[in-house]
């Protein structure tokens, strides 16, 4: 039987693999690779700092679709950057791709959309002749939203009156789609300007290069700013065009500012204002306009297009390199191709799977190298978190403290790393395989978490530091600190787990030795998340004295990080004072792993407090869902208990409250 | 083990000075802290601290069904009092004093100290803001939730007559009414209908048994309390009594507004005005604030960076000072922090107005002594601790040598 399930399992490891390695056919794009090449690395900034262009798209990706790829109609994979390049260049297609997730049935019906039209076009429309059922929940384009926008709006501006934390799956989905139509609208009409034409007096129509050459016109539109600003008609036809079209061009910021020194990059609708504005400023404004105006009127022609992109490419990176923001631009480049945390998920899982296969004939020479593989898969993947979190710290930069902890996503990846971190050590001093078995899947786990969370908060998660965050030594030591508490705690809370499943099919505890060991791990694992979390409690209350005056404030995370370290105290005064033994350890640990998710994800979604970073989608289902498991494995360890109890035939011994003086040190040998 | 005292005294030091007594305190104040927690959502910061944390008890209400029930519970008060005798008794009595548990005992002291830390800045710490526009100088720091009512001399001798802190006049709701008075003030004033949280309502009627008397033409209206302290509007109705004036005795303060502040002019000459405002402590000196200065991150609405450059102002000395985020100005037991700033929300605003938090906290710096001690105490643990294991390895070592 044994023998069956191994070749089976080397038989689904050696298809996986070749399906990974088989060459995938080509996929057709409009795009070349090197077009692809010159847009995925171009400097751009948003949200305050400096990225490459595919960092940009991703995150756009993210907040509109949910995935880091999109997919084109043969369901193929389609990189952000491309996803992106069809979305600015061909708007009218990008339009009627299905990017829109709807999830909430109710949403659909106020927007009184007519969902047997959509049906009929899609059907229409289909290449294969498949019918397509349209229901109120499933993906839409951005045209068969339309009719419905006006609706919508109204309802997101009466949500955005409700608190975050009073909000029904309705309101919520409301917000999230206004939030997602309006973003879609920024990039579609992004280079609007380029586009359309603009009327003259005579009613000629030239394009927007044209326009600036009519140099006697531009004053008298930049006199027209202020009626535009009021709502008034402005007097000039070319008026009514220009500014709508300015305005759709801010969505992202494309040229760093002609002085070096100024830190702010400018979008084509700001280069277009100041060009109206300044005649000083438009010569500059309008060579920068040029390019991008070039690149609209070549698109169907590849390799004008590429040439014109990769001038502009050249003219921004120069400037991004006189500011020093090249070399970060460039290591998010390389960050974002290789996805370390990506390719860690999935050696932890092979090491995962490989200790799994090391368990069908430990004592063989197949247990001994598939051992060995958890071993180097594991390592090579904590090695990839580390690399990942160094990478994102020298992206972030000295400017901003280069901590390797700086939001929510960042703790999972942080945390995880460091249950690995832990499971290794604990396995050097036991060497019993517990540890080691423990290893790839809490790395596997944390890095799926990670990923969740991304597609969940759809946000740049190397965004920019508020002022209080940036460079203080105790915050740069206390983050870390307190964060490897969670782990020792939550790695502690996991072990307990195994021992209650483990328990309840040995409930005579026949393998001792097994279960001693188990209960060492997770206690020295508390004891160590134990003082660290108080040590990087204080230093936060630290920290938040040199900063605002207030050691402790009663915040939500405070509260959380203190409830770990009274909770831990509380087990190990009741063990000390023999009110707990073993299974009584476990259980309390069960508990304290609930805790550390409720201080670690729960306060941050409460909605008061200094930490309360918003409603990110999925955290507290998450959050939940660990605690009814956490819930469950705590009934099943009474029963099991109870169980075993019954079974010796509720020794007193287990009652017995033994009065220790004893320092902490390795628990009791015998339950009895 | 120790061998054990006997006697009633002995065993009620041996009762708290047991582990049993920690463990159910940090139960409860786990408990404590996570209901306090969660109980922040409705209640508020401020409440909640009162009501969970400062406090030596409380009832816990929830709902089975339709049905609410009661469940008494310890404050956070009483159980961090408690943990204080336990462990101070567990230190003095319980522990053994040898080389072993050196790190033990001085981590346990520490913690005794930032308990003892704790309750210091419980007991004597203040805390306010003092908001500042560029040339304006100030020495007065208010409080961010208390309420006084402050009578002063108006004219030529102008200045605090009469300060009331809300501990004196905080429970006078209702027809609940109290008489103030101080030597050299001309009158006494009756207080009463106090509420922290208000608005007005008009009314020409006579008000009914609870409600607050009439004064132009409006009544006080209690209100809910807002879960952010600070945004709380207190109001509270005062009669001047004696002296003789033909100013309108009965008034209502209230501090939404400047116009509810109420004036009393006295025959006698002497000009008074009454109002209900944030609690203010003096500083012994002034700060003026010359410059504020806010750097965004760019095309965004994040601060990256902002700072005040003030003066500090004291009858011998004048001193210029930068105050930015994370580098407090510290001098003389006060310490002014950059908090905020202002106007946010008007794109236009060419000048800020900066606020500086204010604290006085005589155990400022205990925690950083705490961590220091505590720190030590691990690593002289930790290294027994190794120094034990080695010696125990080798003794092992030996014994299967020769063996």
């Amino acid at each position: 039987m044994k023998r069956l399930l191994i070749i089976l399992l080397i038989v689904i490891g050696v298809a996986g693999l070749a399906r990974a390695m088989w060459p995938k056919g080509a996929r057709e794009s409009r795009w070349s690779s090197d077009i692809v090449e010159v847009f995925e690395t171009l400097p751009v900034q948003s949200g305050g700092r400096a990225m490459p262009l595919d960092s940009f798209a991703r995150t756009q990706l993210l907040k509109l679709r949910g995935t880091r790829t999109a997919r084109n109609a043969d369901g193929e994979k389609v990189p952000a950057v491309e996803w992106l390049l069809d979305v600015l260049f061909y708007p009218e297609e990008a339009k009627k791709e299905k990017v829109f997730v709807v999830d909430n049935a109710e949403v659909v019906t106020s927007m009184e959309l007519d969902l047997a039209e959509i049906e009929e076009a899609r059907n229409a429309a289909a290449k294969d002749g498949k019918i397509e059922n349209v229901s109120r929940r499933g993906r839409f384009s951005y045209d068969e939203l339309a009719p419905g926008r006006e609706k919508l709006m109204e309802e997101w501006a009466t949500v955005e009156n409700i608190e975050e934390k009073d909000r029904s799956a309705f309101h919520t989905q409301v917000a999230t789609l206004g939030r997602q139509m309006r973003e879609f609208e920024g990039l579609v009409g992004f280079l609007d300007f380029a586009r359309v034409e603009y009327p003259l007096d005579g009613g000629e129509k030239v394009g927007v290069m044209g326009l600036f050459e009519k140099e006697d016109l531009l004053p008298r539109i930049g006199a027209d700013y202020p009626l535009v600003l009021n709502g008034q008609p402005p007097t000039m036809p070319a008026s009514e065009v220009f500014y709508p079209a300015a305005r759709s061009g801010m969505t992202l910021y494309l040229f760093p500012a002609q002085d070096a020194d100024d830190p702010t990059w400018l979008s084509p609708g700001q280069t277009l204002f100041g060009s109206v504005q300044d005649p000083e400023f438009r010569e500059w404004g309008l060579a920068q306009i040029s390019m991008l105006s070039g690149l609209v009127d070549s698109k169907d022609d590849p390799s004008a297009f590429l040439a014109k992109a990769q001038t502009m490419h050249d003219q921004v990176t120069i400037r991004a390199k006189q500011r020093g923001e090249l070399g970060k631009v460039n290591l998010e480049v390389r960050l974002n191709r290789m996805q370390p945390f990506y390719q860690a998920l999935k050696l932890f899982m092979y090491g995962a799977l490989a200790i799994a296969l090391s368990w069908l004939a430990p004592t063989s020479s197949f247990g001994k190298w598939t051992k060995r593989a958890t071993v180097i898969l594991t390592w090579v993947g904590l090695g990839l978190v580390v690399v990942g979190i160094v990478m994102r710290m020298f992206i972030r930069g000295l400017e901003e403290g280069m901590g390797p902890i700086t939001n929510l996503y960042e703790t999972i990846i942080f945390i995880a790393g460091f249950m690995v971190l832990l499971c290794f050590m604990t396995e050097k001093f036991t060497k019993r395989g517990i540890a080691l078995a423990m290893a790839p899947v809490v790395g596997a786990l944390g890095m799926f978490v990670s990923i969740l969370y991304e597609i969940g908060d759809g946000g740049d998660t190397l965004g920019r530091l508020p002022a209080v965050l940036i460079t203080n030594f105790w915050l740069a030591i206390h983050v870390p600190t307190v964060n490897v508490g969670y782990a020792g705690c939550m790695l502690a809370s996991l072990m307990s787990w195994v021992y209650i499943v483990r328990r309840s099919a040995d409930v005579r505890r026949k393998n001792k030795d097994f279960f001693q060991s188990l209960t060492r791990m997770a206690y020295g694992s508390l004891c160590f998340g134990m003082v660290t979390a108080l040590v990087g409690t204080v230093l936060g209350g630290i920290w938040a004295n040199d900063s605002w005056g207030r050691f402790w404030g009663w915040d939500p995370k405070e509260n959380g990080a203190l409830m770990i370290v009274l909770w831990s105290l509380a087990m190990l005064h009741a063990r000390m004072g023999g009110y707990i033994k073993e299974f009584g350890f476990h259980l309390w640990s069960v508990v304290l792993g609930a805790i550390v998710a409720f201080s670690w994800f729960h306060t941050n979604v409460l909605g008061v407090g200094l930490h309360s970073y918003g409603f990110t989608k999925g955290v507290k289902l998450g959050v939940m869902i660990f605690y009814s498991i956490a819930g469950l494995v705590f009934v099943y360890g009474v029963i099991v208990w109870a169980i075993s109890r019954s079974k010796d035939g509720g020794r007193k011994g287990d009652r017995t409250l033994a009065k220790s003086e004893a320092p902490p040190g390795p628990l009791a040998t015998s339950e009895s | 083990m120790a061998k054990k005292r006997q006697g009633v005294v002995w065993q009620i030091l041996d009762v708290l000075s047991g582990f049993g007594i920690a463990v159910v305190v940090l139960v409860f104040l786990t408990l404590i802290v996570w209901l306090g927690t969660l109980a922040q959502v409705d209640k508020g910061l401020f409440e909640v601290q009162k009501e969970y944390f400062e406090s030596f008890g409380l009832i816990y209400w929830f709902n089975i069904g339709e049905m609410p029930i009661g469940v008494p519970l310890p404050g956070g008060y009483l159980l961090m009092l408690v943990l204080f005798v336990n462990m101070t008794c567990a230190l003095v009595l319980r522990m053994r004093k040898d080389r072993r548990r050196i790190g033990m005992i001085v981590v346990h002291a520490s913690v005794l100290f930032l308990l003892v830390a704790s309750w210091v800045s419980f007991r004597y710490k203040t805390e306010g803001n003092m908001m500042l526009w560029p040339g304006e100088r100030s020495g007065l720091y208010r409080s961010y939730n208390d309420w006084s009512i402050e009578i002063k001399k108006l004219g030529e001798e102008e200045g605090d007559v009469l300060v009331i802190p809300e501990a004196e006049f905080g429970h006078l709701e209702g027809d609940k009414s109290r008489m103030f008075y101080r030597d050299g003030l001309p009158f006494e004033l009756k207080v009463s209908h106090y509420s922290r949280n208000a608005s007005l309502r008009k009314s020409s009627e006579d008000p009914k048994p609870g409600e607050s008397p009439v004064a132009r033409g409006a009544q006080i209206t209690t209100e809910p309390l807002d879960p952010t302290a600070e945004a709380n509007v207190g109001a509270v109705y005062v009669e001047v009594v004696g002296g003789e004036t033909e100013s309108e005795r009965g008034a209502i303060l209230w501090a939404g507004n400047d116009d509810w502040d109420h004036e009393v002019e006295m025959a006698g000459g002497g000009k008074y005005s009454i109002q209900i405002v944030r609690h203010g402590w003096s500083v012994p000196y002034q700060i003026e604030l010359e410059k504020f200065t806010r750097v965004l991150h760019p095309n965004t609405g994040m601060a990256k960076e902002f700072n005040s450059r003030v003066k500090r102002i004291s009858p011998d000395e004048e001193r210029d000072v930068l105050i930015e985020m994370n580098e407090p100005l510290r001098h003389d037991g006060y310490t002014f922090f950059q908090a905020n700033w202002g106007p946010q929300n008007d794109p236009r605003a060419r000048e800020f107005y900066t606020v500086l938090a204010v604290v006085k906290n005589p155990s400022d710096q205990w925690p950083k002594y705490f961590i220091y001690i505590v720190t030590a105490g691990l690593v002289i643990h930790f290294i027994e601790k190794l120094v034990r294991s080695t010696a125990r390895k080798s003794v092992e070592t030996t014994e299967k040598v020769s063996s």
